[in-house]
């Protein structure tokens, strides 16, 4: 079902993810923040998607949800300092 | 099927919501429920836009809606209305009695004011809207229809004799409307001590009030029952004696009778206990972070079963029990930690303020903790931590210290997944990251955190809002997935304190509670990592840290559990430090 949609080396993620972190200026980021932001540098919605689950699963950020008001959003955490070193439970 | 469940706004977001969800999932359990109190934050749909309301009840296949006290409030009525109009279903619900009646047309329906001051006035006098209905019913028998209903409102709201002093707190635990806990709340086979001879007075006034000559005419002719039915009520009333009765003999009395249930209360028929029983008390919440934690509610006519290894933690819950005049047995000796068993009302109570029965990762609780004042909040905070709590104390890869917190909770999302996912997935637990290789299966996970967790996290954040800002928080997370040999599969999910001033702040505003084995250990811990942060670690002092380790494990020393136990459990007397 994947196959279709474009592959990112794991440089080329890491780039963006710094990017758009240094972007942002904060740890979290909501879907609906980083996607215009994504879109608008010529991602597909595809591709997004691509791109923040494929750095959850290599463990660059921590794709979870928040509220936002009644409504649960997907948002990004990136870990730093500290808890760089003590990594993430859901790839141990 | 899709249910629409129209309720008053003031039940949104309340223990009394989570029952009626409860009661409406248990008569229709494969139906969608849409609940228009998750609609609140949509643009468009503000309660004054009622176009957009009317579009969900049309996109449903039947309505069960709840009113105050059998009044109805106006959203509701028009909601009602709709629905009706075209032919669906509808039913009213009675979270009380956990009863479902169809109804064909609408009665009682208060307008908008008069809805806004039936709240009022029962914010005003702290009754809830079985108490305040009664009152207004009865006035409005009084004047038969000649006075307006806003003015009887009005004249009751300014009635000091209306208004429950006692009753009125600065803060306040629970919401109005779920706050009371009524005896027709309780299980059919439950029994309280009557004062028989104020049921005999209430039922001779009742009759004359019909004018009916006696109890025997009426029960033979007018209602034409069985002459059983007639004896065995002349049996219950004889001698005038307090009595226990099961609680539907009770009520079936009552609808016999036509005597409105509340005014047992009202009379203070009952001898055993003061009903209604208020909720809003400390000790219940406090009491229900530890069921929460470490405790399993079956049914309601079930002890409360609560199991730790801690003798300390059992002598906590003993006494939070016996604060609220509840019974404890124990700590009895189980299958690798002590049992302690809790009377099935006091369940029934924490059941009222929101924990469901059954198991924990597939019933989530209703759990709101903003209207909870601060020493609550943070005895739930010290005995989750206790009992749920992991403190990781770590000599990291440049020989620095460093110290997680972590809580960890579960939820059962099976029903939200794909059948092939389900079926594809091998037993046992599997690190989430290395698991779900689908963006959506893993969306779907994120959407449904465990409540409590989540509530907690907000709670914490909220609560420190002022010294710390929400980003500095790593938020909850879900880490592993477990498919269980039913087929069942839970999400675990993770919330993890890891910056030096977070685990400060945790430790000083909060820590575990005290004279508990893991607080021991925790307090040594800190006290290494405040001596060793931010330096590397010498040789001598990470054998100090090892040393620390074995001699306050996280496993508890027998000597230690039976020495609690003697003092705690075997002697008289509070211990030190507790």
């Amino acid at each position: 079902m994947r196959s279709m949609t474009r592959t990112f080396t794991d440089e080329e993620l890491k780039r963006i993810i710094n990017d758009l972190f240094e972007h942002f200026k904060k740890p979290w980021i909501l879907e609906r923040e980083f996607k215009p932001y994504l879109q608008a540098k010529g991602y597909t919605d595809e591709e997004i998607d691509e791109i923040w689950f494929q750095a959850f699963r290599k463990g660059l950020v921590i794709a979870t949800g928040t509220l936002v008001g009644n409504k649960r959003e997907l948002m990004i955490y990136k870990p730093s300092g500290e808890e760089e070193e003590w990594g993430c439970m859901a790839h141990q | 099927m899709r249910i629409y469940y129209a309720h008053p706004v003031e039940i949104y977001h309340t223990p009394r919501e989570f029952k009626e969800i409860e009661i409406i999932k248990r008569h229709y359990p494969q139906a969608e429920i849409v609940n228009p109190a998750y609609f609140q934050d949509k643009p468009g749909a503000l309660h004054s836009n009622i176009d957009f309301f009317y579009s969900l009840v049309d996109s449903c296949d039947i309505l069960i809606y709840s009113d105050l006290g059998g009044f109805v409030t106006a959203g509701v009525a028009l909601e009602v209305k709709r629905a009706l109009e075209q032919g669906k279903p509808v039913y009213r619900l009675d979270w009380r009695t956990g009863e479902l009646t169809q109804i064909r047309e609408l009665r009682n329906v208060l307008s908008l004011e008069e809805t806004q001051s039936i709240i009022d006035a029962m914010i005003y006098l702290a009754l809830d809207d079985v108490e305040i209905a009664s009152i207004i019913n009865n006035a409005l028998s009084k004047h038969q229809g000649k006075v307006a209903l806003l003015n009887i409102i009005s004249s009751i709201t300014n009635s000091p004799e209306y208004q429950k002093k006692e009753r009125i707190k600065e803060s306040s635990n629970i919401n109005i409307l779920s706050r009371f806990y009524h005896w027709w709340q309780e299980p059919g086979n439950a029994s309280h001590i009557v004062d028989t001879g104020k049921l005999k007075d209430m039922i001779s006034a009742k009759l004359s009030e019909l004018g009916e000559k006696s109890m025997r005419s009426y029960i033979l002719k007018t209602l034409k029952l069985s002459k059983t039915r007639y004896d065995y009520y002349t049996y219950l009333l004889k001698n005038r004696a307090p009595k226990p009765i099961e609680v539907r003999v009770l009520k079936r009395l009552c609808d016999d009778f036509k005597i409105p249930y509340v005014a047992l209360e009202q009379h203070n028929a009952f001898t055993n206990i003061k009903f209604p029983i208020d909720l809003d008390k400390p000790g219940l919440f406090m009491l229900a972070s530890h069921i929460l934690n470490e405790g399993h509610m079956r049914t309601e006519t079930k002890s409360i079963e609560y199991y730790n290894k801690d003798p300390v933690l059992h002598y906590y819950l003993k006494q939070r029990v016996e604060e609220l005049g509840g019974s404890f047995s124990g700590p009895f000796e189980a299958h690798k930690a002590f049992a302690s068993y809790i009377d099935p009302l006091t369940g029934r109570l924490l059941n009222a303020i929101g924990i469901p029965y059954g198991p924990r990762a597939q019933n989530q609780p209703f759990v709101s903790f903003k209207r909870m004042d601060n020493s609550t909040w943070k005895y739930h905070f010290q005995a989750t931590l206790t009992e749920e709590g992991a403190i990781t104390l770590r000599v990291m890869q440049d020989k620095r210290i460093g110290m997680k917190i972590s809580l960890t909770r579960a939820i059962d999302i099976t029903d939200l997944l794909p059948k092939n996912f389900v079926s594809s997935l091998d037993y046992g637990a599997h690190s989430i990251g290395k698991t779900i290789s689908d963006e959506k299966i893993y969306r779907t996970i994120i959407s449904n955190p465990p409540t409590l967790l989540q509530a907690e996290f907000e709670e914490l954040t909220r609560r420190h809002s002022r010294q710390i800002p929400i980003y500095a928080w790593r938020p909850p997370y879900p880490y592993r997935i477990q498919k269980s040999k039913d087929d069942r599969i839970t999400i675990h999910w993770a919330l993890e304190i890891i910056k030096t001033h977070l685990v400060d702040l945790i430790y000083n505003y909060y820590g575990m509670l005290p004279g508990t084995w893991k607080s021991i250990a925790f307090e040594k811990r800190y006290q290494f990592y405040l001596e060793h942060r931010g330096q590397k670690l010498t040789e001598n002092e990470i054998e100090e840290l090892h040393q620390i380790e074995k001699q306050y494990p996280w496993e508890i020393p027998k000597q230690w559990i039976n020495q609690k136990i003697k003092e705690l459990f075997k002697s008289n007397g509070a211990p030190a430090g507790i």
